[in-house]
């Protein structure tokens, strides 16, 4: 009797582990003439168990760049609630990134260990709360962005480069308005493109920023819309040099999967994963359904000339599993026609 | 064999089919339409990952330890033979308000016929509970106590509420543990932690009941001069070997590298707070806008859970001490150790919630059988854990399955009620119920510990039934 339970426990154990389970596989071939730039995408959706929905993207991109991702901890604020709601980020990023297939470094690091993320300027610093390093951390941040960092800041005072209207402390900062979010069951939310195309999980942050301060910045909405009086986005994306600015509305707040880390994770490792922080322009996107059955298809798009183009495919489930990505650069040296055959299905 | 066991089983559940019979039922109805969406959304995302192959700390929603994911699998995967996946839960965006004014429902719903498959195996466990606490007392003190003892237990609502309402499975490390005190006295101590071990892959506390063991163990050692020191050396190995012997079913999850251990060390170690314990008076504070008597409060978990250990042990060496005081047989003494180490537990951990109390309820039944006041702090506990559960968020809280799922219920009047009961409450503001049923649920816990001239929850039953009785 003891070693049959035993013996169940230990195989009940060894079936819920993970293993792998389908897969897809998207792909293209890019061929550049004069200002057109053309991508015959190719996509393969293994036999997967249940129907699914999925997401085929493709956008012109800046570069092609992986490298760290830092979170932000103060460990002076153990005990904060913001503390281990980093925390808590930090557990569901890694998460999402190995579920798409991202082996991507994922460190927390505190105020002395900035130093190490300015000098990198491939890497990407999420910030859950602001430093305490007044002017003097906002223009070291500014100056890597610039270099090509990528910030991510979770509401308000959390990137130390951005104040509210008309109270810059210094005069290269960039204003951005926050405003508190009243979610109101979704009434007059609608998503933008990226929102739209990505299935964002953060619907009801906890603050949104008015579209008339990232319209000033020649910024873009990348999260959901919201009509309170004013026009409000959940997330907005700013270009800054070489680098990015992506500034989410509201700090991290429960419920987790609308509001909180659970979303926040979500969204920031498809929009790192895809490589859509370096997108240049307009993107396109259709839905694709499969009904359990393997499937595959084609289609070819034309997008004004940039330096590569990016794919992505991804299953928008609650609980998705389905995810792949690529990015093709074009290789600027090499004649006008560029035929980048990468397609490996 | 086989229908020698059936016949046995035939003999203990014959009387009590009418019980078993009413129990059932109550449950069966409860469970498909009643969660507590905050603790069944760990379980949602556990059993999405498992049936995807992710594993079910995959989207790292899950930090308990494995064992309730394992148990929970069979009928989770049973169930997505008939029912697609992606129906099992429900986002719905119009509950989205008053989990942010609550901070404690989660706008996710499960479907019914997901609820069920998860709390069946917390049912069958309630059952399987109750049938053994029936035969262990049918055996110690008759037919009489033992019908009586099942029907404490199968029939209380407090167990009926943590199973079949909220969904919280602490009724399976409950029904271990008792095994594990059944197994001590049986003198089978390999069994005994195994069934600890086994425990322990469930909940942490079982930890401090090895402890126990192991120092009752030492206790008789030294009581008994004469026994050989290789006997010593053998029981404790048998017993400390049992709980290793349990890690086995880890193996996998240690092998795939992935984040378990510290995803239910992070959850362990969070620093919260409060409940029906001696720190009951700090969500409560904070609630009240005071604080400032938070601020000192940044206790070291590890350090309280080596005190807890501690406390275990010495208690266990002061019941070994006082047993011949008591009059009482080894078998009360251990039932009582056991009442009082979980109750030490139970008081000094950071957070106590009403389904924590599931741990001690069994062993409460079997102390009644010695100590009638055990009964009565069983009763007290019952009510409090109730009122506690209600006055988190109030009783519509639990009942958006029913509203998302059925025509009978409107969300929205769902989500009205809540916010009004939890920014107004009844008749008192809730910061204050909720610290009352806190403050009463931790001194019932205290006042296990006191002798009964001094227990004032006896003396208050007394003075009531007195009243009653004259009445």
């Amino acid at each position: 009797m003891l070693a049959v339970t035993m013996v169940t426990l230990f195989l009940l154990a060894m079936i819920v582990q993970p293993h792998p389970g389908p897969d897809c596989r998207v792909g293209g071939r890019v061929s550049v003439e004069g200002g057109v730039m053309t991508v015959d995408v190719e996509y393969q959706i293994d036999r997967t168990e249940y129907d699914k929905n999925t997401h085929l993207l493709c956008f012109p991109v800046q570069k092609d760049v992986e490298g760290p991702i830092y979170i932000y901890l103060d460990y002076q604020d153990s005990e904060d609630y913001s503390h281990r709601r980093a925390i808590g980020l930090y557990d569901h990023l890694r998460a999402e990134m190995a579920l798409m297939g991202s082996d991507a470094e994922i460190v927390l690091v505190e105020d002395e260990e900035l130093d190490e993320v300015f000098n990198d300027p491939n890497a990407t610093l999420i910030m859950t709360k602001g430093t305490d390093g007044g002017s003097l951390t906002g223009l070291r941040a500014l100056d890597w962005v610039h270099r090509g960092g990528t910030i991510i800041g979770l509401g308000e005072e959390a990137i130390p480069f951005v104040d509210p209207p008309r109270e810059k402390k210094h005069p290269s900062f960039m204003e951005l308005s926050y405003w508190k979010l009243d979610f109101i069951g979704g009434e007059g939310m609608e998503a933008s493109p990226p929102a739209a195309a990505f299935d964002f999980d953060l619907v009801a942050p906890a603050g949104a920023l008015d579209m008339r301060w990232v319209e000033a910045n020649d910024g873009r909405p990348i999260g959901y819309l919201y009509d309170r009086g004013a026009n409000l986005t959940s997330a907005a994306m700013f270009s800054m040099g070489e680098g990015r600015v992506v500034a989410f509305g509201g700090k991290l707040d429960p419920p987790q999967i609308t509001t909180g880390e659970d979303a926040v994770a979500n969204d920031i490792a498809h929009l790192l994963i895809s490589g859509y922080v370096w997108s240049t322009g307009e993107m396109y996107w259709e839905e694709v359904a499969i009904d359990g059955e393997e499937s595959a298809g084609t289609l070819s798009l034309e997008f004004p000339r940039a330096e590569g183009v990016s794919l992505a495919l991804f299953d928008t489930d609650i609980y998705d599993r389905l995810s792949c990505s690529r990015t093709v650069m074009i290789d600027d040296q090499s004649s006008d026609l560029v035929d980048s055959t990468i397609l490996q299905i | 064999m086989i229908k020698g066991h059936l016949k046995g089983m035939g003999a203990l559940i014959g009387p009590l089919l009418v019980l078993i019979v009413l129990g059932m039922g109550v449950r069966l109805i409860l469970a498909p339409w009643t969660s507590w969406t905050f603790d069944m959304f760990p379980f949602y995302s556990a059993s999405m990952d498992m049936l995807l192959g992710n594993g079910m700390y995959g989207h790292a929603n899950f930090s308990y330890p494995p064992l309730f994911g394992m148990v929970m699998y069979p009928f989770v995967h049973l169930l997505s033979l008939f029912l697609d996946p992606a129906l099992f839960g429900m986002v719905e965006h119009s509950m989205v308000g008053v989990s942010q004014t609550t901070k404690m429902i989660t706008p996710l719903v499960t479907h019914p016929a997901f609820n069920l498959a998860v709390k069946l195996p917390l049912i069958i466990g309630d059952l399987i509970l109750g049938l053994l606490l029936y035969r262990v007392v049918k055996e110690w003190k008759g037919e009489v106590w033992a019908k009586r003892t099942f029907i404490l237990w199968f029939l209380n609502p407090l167990v009926i509420w943590i199973s079949s309402v909220s969904g919280q499975f602490d009724v399976l490390p409950a029904l271990l543990t008792l095994c594990a005190l059944l197994l001590f006295i049986r003198r089978n101590y390999f069994l005994c932690g195994l069934t600890l071990g086994i425990a322990f892959l469930f909940k942490i506390y079982p930890v401090y009941l090895i402890v126990f063991y192991l120092a009752i163990l030492l206790a008789w050692q030294i009581g008994a001069r004469e026994r050989p020191f290789w006997g010593y050396l053998r029981r404790t190995g048998s017993l400390i070997t049992g709980s290793l012997v349990s890690l086995v079913v880890v193996i996998p999850a240690l092998l795939q590298g992935g984040s378990m251990v510290e995803y239910v060390l992070r959850r362990t170690g969070t620093p919260s707070f409060g409940g029906l314990n001696l720190w009951f008076f700090v969500p409560g504070a904070s609630e009240i806008d005071s604080p400032s008597v938070l601020a000192g409060l940044t206790t070291d978990i590890t350090l309280l859970v080596i005190f807890m250990a501690v406390v275990a042990f010495v208690l266990t060496l002061l019941i070994v001490r006082w047993r011949g005081r008591w009059d009482m047989d080894w078998r009360g003494c251990l039932v009582w150790g056991n009442i009082l180490v979980l109750a030490s537990v139970l008081l000094l951990q950071p957070v106590t919630n009403p389904q924590h109390l599931l741990w001690i309820l069994p062993f409460l039944l079997l102390g009644a059988l010695w100590d009638g006041r055990m009964g009565r702090k069983l009763y007290a506990l019952t009510v409090v854990g109730l009122i506690y559960f209600l006055v988190l968020q109030s009783f519509y809280a639990f009942l958006y399955p029913l509203a998302v799922y059925t025509p009978w219920v409107e969300i929205a009047s769902l989500n009205e009620s809540i916010r009004a009961f939890y920014l107004g409450g009844w008749l008192i503001p809730r910061a204050y119920l909720f610290i009352l049923a806190s403050f009463a649920g931790a001194l019932v816990l205290v006042s296990l510990f006191l002798p009964r001239r001094y227990d004032i929850i006896e003396r208050a039953y007394q003075v009531l039934s007195r009243r009653c009785r004259s009445g």
